[in-house]
């Protein structure tokens, strides 16, 4: 599985400095009960990633995973059972969140696409929000 | 007076005017909950009250996509977990920095809150529609 490094802006605003994401594949057919992707996960190559990783996510060395539950991000359908995960560094409603979406739905791989918005759990929400 | 036999209904529907994270606005729908006395339950703030729709409007049943909310805890004895979880839709856009983050601060200062879990907007219908 190929992991990148990316600055990620909360909906609250923080900015999380070159932190740690993946790209994936998850087939829907192969369910597995609990998981968050709803299928199993199945590796990609850097190669495979670059049809998919919209043009404006800069990609950085990373240095530290990402203290929140589970990222934005996109589910990029190639058929009805099988999506590429794909984090979303931008805060909604930005220049650069709309043309993250903007370019998954214009590429003529993927058929459609998805929001999954960010979950932050106990520990870390009401810190985000404060200051 | 309630009839012998007849169902109390502990909640209500409020209609807020929500703001997308594509940037267009539209009216949701927040269920709010009731003790038997008919206190609410659910822990709206003043921020969320300042969305409220008032007037005539209609609130839409259906909804085309999951709103950005915050699940809130409370200590419940009478539940197995000992907690219950109550939710509060946040209207307001992430890039609306000020009142966005201040109503979660006031979900969590709320009496009897002991902690706020933040969920964003998802939609799981296609969002090329937005692109159009």
């Amino acid at each position: 599985m190929a992991s990148y490094g990316f600055d990620y802006c909360t909906d609250s605003g923080r900015v999380l400095k070159s932190v740690a994401f993946s790209v994936f594949v998850v087939d829907l057919g192969l369910a597995i009960a609990g998981s968050p992707f709803g299928g199993e996960r199945i590796s990609t190559s850097v190669d495979f990633d670059q049809q998919y990783l919209p043009s404006n996510v800069l990609i950085k060395r990373s240095c530290c995973s990402l203290p929140i539950n589970t990222p934005r991000h996109a589910r990029a359908f190639l058929s009805d059972s099988r999506y590429v995960y794909i984090p979303c560094p931008f805060r909604a409603v930005t220049s650069e969140f709309l043309r993250f979406f903007g370019e998954l739905t214009d590429n003529n791989l993927v058929r459609k696409v998805e929001l999954r918005g960010e979950s932050i759990g106990n520990q870390y929400t009401l810190n985000f929000a404060d200051g | 007076m309630v009839k012998q036999g007849a169902k109390v209904r502990r909640y209500q529907d409020i209609g807020i005017s929500y703001d997308s994270d594509f940037g267009f606005r539209t009216v949701a729908r927040q269920r709010v909950y009731k003790n038997a006395d008919g206190n609410i339950q659910t822990p709206l703030t003043n921020l969320f009250f300042a969305r409220q729709i008032t007037g005539d409007g209609k609130i839409p049943r259906a909804k085309d996509f999951e709103h950005r909310y915050v699940n809130a805890c409370f200590e419940n004895s009478s539940n197995e977990t000992g907690e219950s979880n109550l939710k509060v839709i946040v209207p307001y856009s992430p890039t609306d920095t000020t009142n966005h983050n201040a109503q979660v601060r006031e979900i969590a200062a709320y009496a009897g809150v002991k902690s706020v879990a933040y969920f964003g907007e998802t939609h799981t219908d296609s969002v090329e529609k937005y692109f159009e």
